[in-house]
């Protein structure tokens, strides 16, 4: 069943933190919702970020009211972050066990993550001004807290489009280029010691 | 949840590292569902779930009947180290003689289990269909939980119910 809790987003240019709300799993419809309110506020971007010549984003063409039907396994579970009835950020877990590649950690299980991405106005390349910062660490934040409820021991796997690599690296261990597929992609891990660090913010 | 929260100190940092980042993430293998971009034959989808689904039926039958993997494996005269590669490894594919023993032993039908773990064909679109939602429901944490007691018993029924359909026939 769906539960709500608080948490708090930065304002972009401020300390300030707004209280938003992390729903811990979203239904279809929330998921088709979403969708209808990012796409037109993407599209508005897309066409400035053409008229200006500049690159669009990897995950342009993403629509989650397609990624919907993955809700029909429970081995799928969407994670969203809303504020005032808006969607901020959308995280597709999966539930079925991964399997560690970290050295020390190989063969643990790990939770993956399916798909993320934070709404488009809370991009600055796409909005100038975001109107929240801190989407992302917020549904990194939950994941390594599903991860530990779940069993994985708070570790986290994903595949960053390289877009997003500075980010992950940030946090996690950037195991390279995936060899096991041809899409060019890194594969991060985040051990349950990068965990502790990401939300404690130092060495255990 | 447990709470497993940063401080709000620590998140104001995490959240001013994030801007300016553009925070996407991927998934490149997904055993089911629609993917965007892709579109495999139902058939190529359906293997890899249904070999999967037999090393979870092996693995929830054994712990529903309280057998720890040791006594299993003495009781059907299987090696442990074949039984643990069975429930772990979704591409290791056991000797038929294996998978009469288990299926004895576990009482679920044999010519449903040498589909399942890859010594038989079927074309048969139910058993493919009950194992790809078993699959997808099934493996998510490492403790039996309540939807995990449903799915197998509904999976063990759909095999019941093709055993017997087979005796009909």
């Amino acid at each position: 069943m769906s539960s709500r809790r608080k948490c708090s987003l930065k304002a972009p240019n401020s300390d300030v933190l707004v209280e938003a709300q992390l729903i811990d799993e979203l239904s279809k419809d929330d998921l088709v919702r979403a969708h209808l309110e990012w796409a037109p506020v993407r599209l508005e971007a897309l066409k400035r970020l053409y008229e200006e010549k500049r690159g669009w984003p990897e995950h342009w063409h993403w629509d989650w009211s397609k990624k919907a039907d993955m809700l029909d396994f429970l081995a799928f579970r969407c994670m969203g972050i809303e504020h005032e009835g808006r969607m901020q950020g959308l995280m597709m877990l999966s539930t079925v066990a991964g399997k560690s590649r970290l050295a020390g950690q190989i063969g643990k299980a790990v939770l993956y993550i399916e798909f993320l991405e934070t709404a488009p106005w809370n991009v600055r390349d796409l909005v100038g001004t975001p109107k929240f910062l801190g989407v992302g660490v917020r549904l990194l934040e939950a994941a390594a807290e599903f991860s530990v409820d779940e069993g994985f021991g708070g570790r986290i796997a994903l595949h960053s489009l390289p877009q997003s690599d500075d980010f992950y690296r940030k946090y996690m261990t950037d195991l390279g280029l995936d060899s096991s597929q041809s899409q060019g992609l890194r594969y991060f891990e985040m051990s349950a010691e990068q965990m502790r660090i990401f939300l404690e913010g130092r060495k255990p | 949840m447990k709470a497993l929260r940063m401080s709000d100190e620590l998140f104001r940092k995490r959240a001013s590292e994030e801007d300016g980042c553009m925070v996407s993430a991927i998934g490149l293998k997904p055993l089911f569902g629609n993917r965007e971009g892709t579109s495999g034959h139902r058939g190529e989808l359906a293997r890899e779930p249904v070999r999967l689904a037999f090393s979870t039926l092996i693995s929830y039958r054994r712990r529903a009947l309280r057998l720890t993997m040791e006594t299993l494996a003495e009781k059907a005269n299987v090696e442990l180290d074949e039984l643990l590669r069975i429930e772990d490894d979704a591409e290791y594919v056991p000797e038929p003689r294996t998978v009469h023993q288990l299926a004895s032993e576990l009482k679920l039908p044999i010519p449903q289990l040498l589909v399942l773990s890859g010594n038989a064909t079927s074309a048969n679109a139910e058993l493919t269909d009950a194992a790809v939602r078993f699959a997808a429901r099934s493996r998510a944490v490492e403790k039996l939980n309540r939807d995990q007691s449903d799915a197998l018993n509904e999976f063990v029924k759909v095999l019941v119910e093709q055993m017997v359909g087979v005796k009909k026939k």
